[in-house]
């Protein structure tokens, strides 16, 4: 039977804020061995919203954003996209091109790729804590990536999981060295069907 | 002063009064449908996200060929007459590029079909169109049938006033 995110009862939502925990710290370690840095991380903020207020959230409908979005298949599909604000994407594609803080001013095709790569690289970590915790297959598809107004992006990840009702498990983090912080969000939005599964695999009742 | 409406995501809102403005932030595959009738000053804008009601779970203002006729139907309520109405489309764009896959998440343009459809078959004319490529746009419809949109790379433009069209 599906299940919506707003219709879960606080036990099965603080599993899935472990889970989204989890997953984020170890995609922030997978994100600090291949910069070959230490990187910080904040406590993630972890709650369910709907994904039309998340972009008050991250800045506002109409400010800029970076997105990388991949669809999830396996045991129990869904959608996994990540949001970086503009100058944050900037400063994260001088960090992984090896340029000088302040030496992207536009996202070309090299930079594009180069978070893109980034982008497919944290939900990948993400995903395998997710599959080490509840012993499903997950996987994920190639990625796509948008540079757009907040509100567009978000509205694309929306259409794309149609059946669901526009909430999002939302995990933001902050990430940085010294004083390059990066802010990032990860949305990770299971499919209706898929919320009983992944909380039986919780080892959780879904009342 | 202008009262702005905000109209998100699978919503419908109708504009009776001068000075206000209705507003669909950010459309990315979305569709900001744009109708307005001149005689009546009334303005009505469906914020649709996708093309296809057949099996999905019930969420009337969502989908193209539920949403038209339901703000068709909100529209006649606050006095317009569907004979003057209007319309102007925006929205439809396909954001996320995907690398070396085939075309995905076309429901851009698959939006855009299905509203076209909905609106013939209520012989409504379309005055105005801005819709595919691949940038968001933020629309607004003010209550004198003015329909601009904004863009990241282009600012904003007037895309047409829907209250100077003549009927056809």
């Amino acid at each position: 039977m599906p299940v919506s995110l707003q219709g879960l009862n606080d036990l099965s939502l603080s599993a899935l804020h472990e889970l989204g925990n989890i997953g984020a710290g170890n995609a922030m370690t997978a994100f600090a061995s291949m910069m070959d840095a230490r990187v910080n991380m904040s406590v993630p903020r972890v709650g369910v919203v709907r994904l039309s207020d998340f972009a008050e959230m991250a800045g506002g409908p109409e400010s800029i954003s970076v997105g990388v979005y991949m669809p999830v298949t396996g045991d129990a599909p869904g959608h996994v996209a990540f949001l970086w604000p503009i100058e944050c994407a900037m400063r994260l594609a001088d960090q992984l091109l090896g340029s000088a803080p302040g030496t992207t001013q536009t996202l070309g095709e090299m930079e594009c790729s180069a978070l893109v790569e980034i982008g497919n690289i944290l939900a990948s970590s993400y995903l395998v804590a997710v599959c080490e915790m509840t012993g499903l297959a997950l996987y994920s598809s190639p990625p796509a990536l948008a540079c757009d107004m907040t509100a567009a992006i978000l509205g694309a990840v929306a259409s794309a999981c149609a059946d669901t009702e526009d909430e999002a498990l939302t995990v933001v983090t902050q990430i940085g060295e010294s004083d390059i912080a990066v802010e990032c969000y990860f949305i990770y939005i299971p499919e209706p069907d898929s919320l009983p599964i992944l909380l039986r695999a919780l080892m959780l009742d879904i009342e | 002063m202008t009262q702005s409406l905000m109209v998100g995501m699978a919503e419908v809102k109708i504009s009776r009064h001068p000075g206000e403005v209705l507003i669909a932030l950010g459309l990315g595959s979305c569709i900001g449908v744009c109708a307005y009738d001149p005689k009546a000053h009334v303005a009505g804008l469906a914020h649709v996200v996708l093309p296809d009601s057949a099996g999905h779970p019930p969420s009337p203002h969502k989908f193209a060929d539920t949403a038209i006729p339901l703000l068709l139907e909100a529209m006649q309520q606050a006095g317009a007459s569907p004979s003057r109405v209007l319309v102007a489309l925006t929205g439809g764009a396909q954001l996320f590029t995907f690398q070396g896959s085939g075309p995905r998440l076309e429901i851009g343009a698959r939006n855009a079909v299905a509203c076209v459809a909905a609106l013939q078959a209520r012989r409504l004319p379309i005055a105005a169109t801005d819709l595919g490529g691949s940038t968001g746009r933020t629309v607004q419809l003010f209550n004198d049938g003015r329909v601009h949109v904004k863009t990241i790379g282009q600012g904003e433009r007037q895309l047409v006033a829907l209250g100077e069209v003549a009927k056809p």
